[in-house]
């Protein structure tokens, strides 16, 4: 970023990668959930993310001025941290503040979200990302952890269809008057013209999910981005969503044992995925830098055990629990860091020589 | 060390501090257990009044149930106006939980004269129960004619947790039928011991019967989406249906038309006997789901279920209600097969 | 007199067992979504402190070294079981707002550690003062976290409803861990405030003396 000397411990890695780079990347690859969010919901989504992203660029402002004692001796030192401010800015505030806003639902009553956007955006940057130190010293995903918090808050950001999961479990005497997916897949009430295909699942244009979610295939646009890029790993998204369907094929299987015996039906394999923030989450917040394993043999451990955890939970609990198990992984990843070590840079494995001694 | 070493001795010291503090702790603590009591009848008027909002004298009741769908736990008769304080756990909850409440009868001149209070006490697995506010307890709250039942399917029960409403729902009925009891309108139902009646709402359905045949009208329960339907069947004195006609089609506007056709103008059921509605589907009267691929799966399987199921009650049950002169031939399918 | 403020003051503000020496966390977090059981949480601490504060005091001389842990510990389970009794016949509802936790009070940190830090080494007065100071700290913090807590996650204070709008995630325990700390935080920079204000002046002050020494 700028040429000042800098000192530090090897390796000395010398790339023209910046994370300010990075992270315009990630919005770039943003874009099409937004745009698709912006189709779908009109210009309360736009809002939204407009809001969001806004939210949280003021918060870490305001915390870096304060922190940085913009306000002490009556403001003498305003502009000189204003300045400095804008030369570490890389963008991480933006790229949470977009994934915060794509993760959540839209509804008529767009006001009412919107406070609780500006708490979500302000709890997730000053308390999840400031507090322990800023870019890259969070210990959990702030957008995730923004998205939980306000979960666990505002009761009307998770009640929406695309999370209701009770849905691919086959009549079992479940009926809690929300709308269900596997009704809607399979005949819409009686009505066939209306039913659900996994091509609007893909699409998003048959059922309502959160801004960012429904259009599966703007996400699909965002990973071959970020893939070619080589800003995430190409393998890493797959390996989850592979592992976390079949897990979700295996675990809906058990609905059907009362009505006469495990069913192992590979039908439900697109549905599965292409419902919810599965995808979402896959592409843009397991695969965060900080919050992610540093060896591939960690990363691996990482994914499947993630996937494993949001099949389980999810047809356990009927809920959207993507979020929850984001930061689940992310407050265990110190812990597979420290067992599964990455090969350190340069180190090869010396060969044990049979012949000494 | 000899024992007056020992008296002397720090140990002693110490056990001797120990066991005084525990002596004057434990003599404070008994007196203060017998000075500070809280009796059973002080705690039971607690939880009343946590109940009724204000203190009251009760007087216990003997309970007795009047309504499968629930279970009086507990009664009292309030002394200070005459109203009846009822514990009920109704069934048919969620996950087949139940709900616990304690309900509130009022009493007007010698008769039951509604709701005033509903409080849920405990459930079993009722995930949603967060969903049942005071605005839909409110539903119940009001005057009250004779006969009246709360309906699980009626519009303030729409609550987001359908089954446990449904519970509480069949809590209120048995509390108003124990406490019409109490005042000797014990409301019998005839239709106890039938068989399949898990979708016929038998406190609304009635029957002529003759030598020759049983003409049921039959209101059924609503299943799923599908609305309560009224269906007339008549069955002759061998157990087959001669006439059947939907009254009031229950289902959900827009999927009538969905609706079999020979259910819609009854051809399917009339001729067959019990034997032959049960074989319509594989299993007997069991809901085979949505889409099933049976012969119900037409778009509006809950409907047509519900009619099938109402047929398969009218073609179980007719036996009993012939008017006899002999002995009627000893079970056949159905019938009395509970008793 | 100084000797009084002195423990007061401690007790209250330099020595908060809540915010500056972090015990009795568990009634804390359990109960701060409620600013009435918090603060009825607080008073009864505040009783059974100066109780058990003055008879351990004294009993100083009596109870051999070696067994008063045991010792303070009956005598603070009896004035926790007493206080139990009391509140179940008189004030039924704290009583059930404060559930499991009032038990808990026996192994609450600040009781068990006055006694030991405090009470077995000074006067029955000066122990009352130190009982008193360190429960009306307690309470106080605890109350201020309850009404912050109780206002922004029920919307409410003391229950009565005052707004619609409600963070359910301050009336969870979780919640209340973000408060305390936020709470903690801002209470330790305001004494560090005052420390440095104090200092300050006490700098500007010798300077001044050290002046007029030299004129």
């Amino acid at each position: 970023m700028d040429n000042s000397v800098v000192i530090s411990t090897p390796p000395h890695v010398k790339s023209k990668r910046t994370t300010r780079g990075i992270m315009i990347d990630v919005c770039i690859a943003l874009a099409p959930c937004a745009f698709a969010g912006c189709v779908f919901f009109g210009w309360q989504a736009l809002l939204i993310i407009l809001m969001s992203v806004f939210s949280c660029v003021a918060t870490e402002f305001v915390y870096f001025f304060i922190a940085n004692k913009g306000f002490s001796k009556k403001c003498v030192n305003a502009k000189s941290v204003c300045v400095r401010w804008m030369k570490q800015f890389d963008f991480t505030s933006v790229v949470t503040g977009i994934i915060l806003a794509l993760i959540l639902p839209t509804t008529d009553k767009w006001y009412e979200v919107f406070y609780e956007v500006i708490i979500g955006a302000v709890f997730s940057i000053a308390i999840v990302k400031m507090v322990f130190g800023g870019t890259g010293k969070n210990l959990v995903n702030p957008a995730a952890a923004g998205r939980v918090f306000m979960a666990i808050s505002f009761a009307a950001v998770t009640t929406y269809t695309a999370a209701n999961f009770s849905a691919l479990e086959f009549e079992s005497g479940i009926f809690t008057g929300s709308t269900n997916l596997w009704w809607l897949l399979n005949n819409n009430g009686g009505n066939p013209e209306t039913k659900l295909t996994v091509i609007d699942l893909f699409l998003g244009t048959g059922v309502a999910g959160c801004i960012g979610e429904t259009c599966k295939l703007s996400i699909l646009v965002g990973y071959i981005y970020l893939s070619v890029r080589k800003v995430i790993k190409w393998w890493q998204p797959l390996l989850f969503i592979a592992v976390f369907g079949f897990t979700a094929v295996f675990m809906s299987g058990f609905a059907f044992i009362h009505t006469g015996g495990y069913i192992y039906d590979m039908e439900l394999f697109l549905p599965h995925i292409f419902s919810g923030g599965v995808l979402f989450g896959a592409v843009f917040m397991f695969t965060d830098y900080c919050t992610s394993p540093k060896g591939v043999y960690g990363q691996l451990v990482y994914y499947v055990v993630a996937a494993v955890l949001v099949a389980v939970l999810r047809y356990l609990t009927k809920l959207e629990v993507t979020s929850f198990v984001i930061l689940l992984m992310n407050l265990v990843v110190p812990l597979i860091d420290k067992y599964i070590i990455a090969r350190p840079f340069g180190y090869k494995k010396i060969k044990a020589n049979k012949g000494d001694k | 060390m000899t024992v007056k070493e020992f008296f002397k001795g720090k140990a002693f010291k110490c056990i001797a501090a120990l066991l005084c503090v525990l002596l004057i702790s434990g003599i404070f603590l008994t007196i203060m257990n017998s000075l500070l009591a809280v009796t059973d009848q002080e705690r039971f008027d607690r939880a009343i009044k946590k109940i009724y909002g204000k203190a009251v004298k009760t007087e216990a009741v003997a309970v007795a149930d009047y309504n499968s769908n629930a279970t009086i736990e507990e009664a009292y008769k309030i002394k200070d106006d005459g109203n009846y304080l009822v514990k009920a756990t109704g069934k048919g909850g969620f996950d087949n939980g139940t709900v616990t409440c304690w309900i509130v009868v009022k009493v007007n001149k010698g008769a039951v004269g509604g709701i005033e209070k509903v409080v849920i006490d405990s459930n079993s697995g009722q995930s949603y129960i967060s969903y049942i506010n005071d605005k839909f307890m409110a539903g119940f709250y009001g005057e009250y004619t004779a006969g009246q039942y709360f309906n699980p399917n009626e519009g303030f029960i729409k609550t987001g947790a359908t089954r446990s409403a449904t519970a509480i729902c069949n809590a209120v009925n048995a509390a108003l039928d124990y406490v019409n009891a109490l005042f000797g309108n014990v409301t019998v139902d005839i239709y106890e011991n039938c068989s399949y009646i898990e979708n016929i709402d038998t406190r609304n359905t009635s029957h002529e019967a003759t030598e020759e045949q049983v003409t049921f009208s039959i209101k059924t329960k609503s299943f799923k989406r599908a609305g309560e339907f009224s269906i007339n069947v008549t069955v002759d004195k061998n157990g087959v249906i001669t006439a059947y006609a939907i009254t009031t089609d229950g289902s959900t506007a827009g999927y009538g038309k969905n609706i079999h056709p020979a259910i819609k103008d009854g051809t399917l059921f009339v001729g067959k006997n019990l034997a032959g509605i049960e074989a319509i589907l594989d299993d007997g009267i069991v809901y085979p789901g949505d889409n099933a691929g049976t012969e119900i799966s037409t778009g509006a399987s809950q409907s047509n279920f519900l009619c099938l199921s109402a047929a398969a009650f009218a073609a179980a049950n007719y036996e009993q209600f012939l008017t006899v002169e002999e002995t009627p031939d000893d079970n056949e399918e159905g019938g009395n097969e509970n008793e | 007199m100084n000797k009084y403020k002195k423990i007061t003051l401690d007790g209250l503000i330099y020595q908060n067992p809540t915010f500056m020496l972090v015990l009795g966390t568990c009634p804390t977090l359990g109960l701060i979504s409620s600013a009435f059981s918090s603060m009825g949480m607080g008073l009864t601490v505040l009783v059974i402190l100066t109780l058990s504060n003055v008879i351990i005091s004294l009993l100083r001389k009596l109870i051999p070294d070696s067994v008063r842990i045991p010792c303070y510990i009956v005598i603070i389970a009896t004035l926790v079981t007493f206080a139990r009794m009391f509140l179940d016949k008189f004030l039924p509802d704290l009583y059930e707002s404060l559930g499991g936790f009032l038990a808990l009070i026996v192994v609450n940190c600040i009781i068990l550690g006055r006694a030991e830090a405090f009470a077995n080494k000074h006067t029955v007065a000066e122990s009352a003062v130190d009982g008193i100071a360190n429960g009306l700290g307690f309470t106080v913090a605890l109350t201020v976290m309850g009404i912050i807590c109780e206002f922004f996650g029920k919307g409410s204070l003391f229950g009565y409803e005052i707004m619609t709008f409600k963070i359910g995630m301050l009336a969870k325990p979780a919640g209340a861990f973000l408060v305390y700390g936020i709470c903690i935080a801002v209470f330790v920079y305001i004494i560090d405030g005052f420390e440095r204000m104090r200092r300050v002046k006490a700098n500007k002050l010798a300077r001044e003396n050290l002046l007029k020494e030299a004129a």
